[in-house]
């Protein structure tokens, strides 16, 4: 094989290397500058003497996050929005994707819900008119206002329904045959072989749901309540002093508190970074099963 | 085939009725709302009366009486990182136990958000319409309520409900009254600071300038050969040039939300420009600073600091804390900043090298004529208004009032202050919704604490300078940290405040004069005009030609600039 390689078949293959290894690069860095920054003394840390290993090594930032309540409130809060949200979404992903699979001639106002569906993604009622559905459905403040909003996920539907049609009728019509209903074909053919397409979808609502933090701010009226992403914003952005009262000198003294914020921001993004690798074996065939049609 | 065709087709049709049936439902709800504004308003007016005298108890004493029975009144609010003892929150707590106790007012809280978030917060409250009782915005939010007449006229309730000393306070706020009045009403109670506590300071390192034996900058001469000496002359001894001799990042000026160290506001004042300000020009007329010739001589100097390395050579990507880290590393000697710098960003500086000595300095001129400090307009941190149809709008008097008693009232016990101020260390007066405040307490503090240490007598000091004067007097006794200097570097003898005292004892201080929120072109424009102003300014730092400036200030004025200056001029006539 190698003695084949002509000259432009290895220069395309050191020039994919090379720019594959600059991306990841890039992706890591920050992420180890940021590892550093939490390990290292805060002194150091306002110096900028931390690249990428730590200066003056020293645990107390995670032990001042630990006995941070509000950190661990708002963690409990992304966990629970998490377990919910994700059920939700699948449940919801499967029950859509399963009909509008079928072909029109089984299923006849399939084309009129498929749009209705469609449309949700090319129109949104932009934030004012989705604020005041959730004020007037009464959820606002509570876990349902993060989790309900975001219930069906149409794009992860479409991967889903792409992949079911994928699947062979015959297991359909021998499932029939056999005297299965459409529920029972549901879960015990279609569910069974959907598994990888599964797997990305549930990865993809993970991570939707882990990051958000906008609907955060907006639907939840007291920082009790913020998921992790609207806490951490809170603490990150850089507070605007223009309309700075004098009596708030105090809090000055607290902003350049660099170690501590690398330290959440870490933790923040560890729970994603340790599932992501279970979940990725079945990312590359998920997504490419379920966009080809027959 | 045809058929699903068809349906795709009807289903289409279907989704465009919707949205645009929704799109027109939209309108007519807008077209009707002024009409109902207007019923709404005359009904309001007629129902105070009867709100007012049915409640006797608090119209006989009507700065502090007690509502009997209580009221309950909402609000919104906006909050730092607030400390609470155990089984306090921001729903009880010792202020909404005194509010209930001495006012009979019970105040709950619609939502509570953080200081980043609330104008985000804010702005879906309030395009939603659901508008509590009594609550603060900012000048832009203040204008759109006003205009849609959603607030209620506080003119009357104010001279009749505000305590002297809460009228001394608002009073007192640099134009904070003149910006609450629209059409001659006023439509907001402003609280906040005056605007002397944002004058430019020109931070230098003492300890840097008795080192190589220079003396105290007294011209923009003398600024610029303290840089030269600060890069050049290897303060920190280590035999490496590494150090540069003054501060910037990357936003320039501070005004419009930029960093507070490393900027350039008294650097220009130094060759009296005034940038993103509004002075009079010598026909009596408003004009904008950044355009004025004067700014092209400053931008001028800057570019020959630049390229002869008294400036980061990387400004233009960092903001104030990444600028810091020089500082904090040892490699930074001056810098134009704020008053606060010492407790924010150069704290880190001291903590690294306990020798580091950062010192304020009064803001020097070029040439005989003083230099006068710019500041912004205005310094209000909160427009408190009252949502027109609220059952009790002179509450708002009764709370402020309250809080100023139990917070400045000399004749308040001590107790009692402190119960309601600070307790173990915890901000408990930040519970209340409505703070105001004695827009010079920091200087007032700075001149108690000075006094109190040549007397050494801390008797007279309440609890607030008590602490100012217990950091100074560990830095006299030599057994400071650096929270005391940095302490002591504000409020001290020789604090920021001291300097701050020089510009207003010799009237030095020129505000902006144009203190009104935000016009409509201003709106529409000013992003774009100050974008270009802030790239212009870098790139001729930067080196690009200094007559770059002159095509700057052309396309300021065809961009939407002169229609600017003109709606300032006009405000400015009828004012």
């Amino acid at each position: 094989m190698v003695e084949r390689l002509t000259w432009s078949r290895k220069a395309f293959i050191a020039f994919n290397y090379t720019f594959l290894t600059i991306v990841s690069l890039m992706c890591i860095i920050p992420l180890v500058h940021v590892l550093a920054i939490s390990f290292s003394s805060s002194e150091a840390a306002a110096a900028g003497y931390v690249k990428l290993w730590p200066v003056d090594w020293t645990l107390s930032s995670y032990e001042y996050v630990a006995g941070q309540a509000a950190f661990l409130k708002s963690m409990l809060v992304t966990v629970q929005r998490v377990a919910l949200g994700v059920t939700i979404n699948m449940l919801i992903t499967v029950l859509i994707a399963y009909p509008l699979s079928k072909e029109t001639s089984v299923f006849r106002p399939r084309t009129f819900y498929a749009w209705i569906f469609v449309i949700t993604i090319l129109f949104n009622g932009g934030l004012i008119p989705t604020y005041m559905i959730v004020k007037y459905t009464g959820i606002m403040d509570t876990i349902w206002a993060l989790v309900l909003p975001t219930a069906v996920p149409v794009f992860n539907v479409i991967l889903m329904l792409n992949f079911f049609r994928n699947l062979p009728k015959e297991l359909e019509e021998a499932a029939f045959i056999d005297g299965a209903g459409q529920w029972t074909t549901l879960w015990r053919v279609y569910i069974p072989l959907s598994m990888p397409s599964l797997a990305t979808v549930t990865l993809f609502a993970i991570v939707g749901h882990w990051n958000a933090w906008f609907d955060g701010l907006i639907f939840m009226n007291t920082p009790d309540h913020y998921p992790l992403q609207s806490y951490l914003q809170t603490i990150i952005i850089r507070q605007d002093f223009s309309a700075m009262a004098s009596a708030d000198l105090d809090s000055l003294t607290q902003i350049s508190d660099r170690t501590a914020k690398a330290a959440q921001i870490f933790l923040g993004a560890l729970p994603i970074l340790i599932v992501y690798p279970f979940l990725q074996r079945f990312f590359v065939s998920g997504i490419v099963l379920g966009s080809v049609k027959e | 085939m045809l058929k699903p065709k068809k349906n795709v087709a009807a289903a289409s049709l279907l989704c465009l009725s919707l949205v645009v049936s929704a799109c027109s439902n939209n309108g007519d709800g807008n077209q009707a709302n002024p009409s109902n504004d207007k019923a709404a308003n005359s009904q309001t007016t007629g129902d105070e009366a009867n709100t007012s005298a049915g409640n006797a108890t608090s119209e006989a004493d009507p700065q502090f009486g007690k509502y009997e029975p209580g009221i309950e009144l909402t609000t919104v609010r906006v909050i730092d990182e607030l400390k609470f003892a155990s089984g306090e929150t921001i729903d009880s707590n010792q202020w909404t136990r005194t509010l209930e106790e001495r006012l009979g007012i019970k105040v709950k809280n619609n939502w509570v958000v953080k200081k980043d978030q609330g104008q985000e917060k804010m702005n879906v409250t309030l395009a939603s319409g659901d508008l509590p009782d009594i609550f603060g915005v900012n000048a832009t939010q203040l204008k759109q309520l006003a205009e849609a007449g959603e607030i209620y006229d506080l003119t009357e309730l104010y001279e009749k409900y505000a305590s002297p000393l809460v009228k001394e306070f608002a009073e007192a706020t640099t134009n904070g009254l003149a910006a609450s009045t629209f059409d001659g009403k006023l439509m907001a109670f402003p609280a906040g600071n005056a605007t002397i506590d944002n004058a430019p300071i020109l931070w230098i390192r003492k300890d840097w300038l008795t080192k190589l034996s220079l003396p105290e900058p007294k011209t923009m001469d003398d600024v610029i050969r303290i840089a030269d000496a600060f890069t050049n002359q290897d303060p920190d001894g280590n035999g490496k040039k590494d150090s540069y001799g003054l501060a910037l990042n990357k936003t320039l000026f501070w005004t419009n939300g930029g960093g507070s160290f490393g900027i350039l506001e008294g650097f220009m004042n130094g060759y009296h420009a005034y940038p993103q300000s509004w002075i009079k020009d010598p026909g009596g007329n408003l004009v904008y600073g950044s355009i004025q010739p004067e700014m092209k001589t400053a931008l001028a100097k800057l570019q020959e600091m630049y390229k002869n390395g008294l400036i980061d050579k990387e400004f233009g990507v960092k903001d104030e804390v990444k600028e810091a880290e020089l500082a904090s590393a040892g490699r930074l000697g001056m810098g134009y900043g704020q008053m606060w710098n010492t407790l924010f960003p150069l704290t880190d500086s001291r903590k690294n090298d306990p020798a580091a000595d950062w010192q304020a300095y009064p803001i020097v001129s070029v040439d005989s004529t003083s230099a006068s400090p710019q500041t912004p307009a205005s310094s209000i941190s909160n427009y408190y208004v009252v949502r027109k149809d609220a059952e009790h709008p002179e509450a708002l008097f009764k709370m402020l009032n309250l809080f100023g008693e139990l917070q400045f009232d000399p004749k308040t016990p001590k107790e009692v202050w402190q119960q309601h101020s600070k307790v173990d260390g915890i901000e408990v007066w930040q519970y209340f919704p409505f703070a105001v405040g004695r827009p010079d307490k920091n200087l007032t503090i700075h001149h108690n604490v000075v006094a109190a240490l040549e007397n050494k007598d801390a008797s007279a000091l309440n609890p607030e300078e008590l602490d100012a004067y217990n950091n100074s007097l560990a830095m006299q006794e030599g057994t400071g940290d650096a929270t005391n200097w940095s302490y002591d570097k504000v409020f001290g003898k020789a604090g920021s405040f001291s300097v701050i005292d020089k510009y207003v004892t010799e009237k030095l201080i020129k505000s902006s004069e144009y203190y009104a929120a935000p016009t409509a072109t201003m709106t529409d424009k000013n992003a774009t005009l100050l974008k270009m102003e802030l790239e212009t300014f870098t790139k001729i730092i930067m080196g690009a030609s200094v007559d770059e400036f002159d095509k700057f200030v052309s396309d300021w004025k065809k961009l939407g600039g002169d229609q600017i200056t003109d709606e300032v001029n006009s405000w400015n006539a009828t004012k």
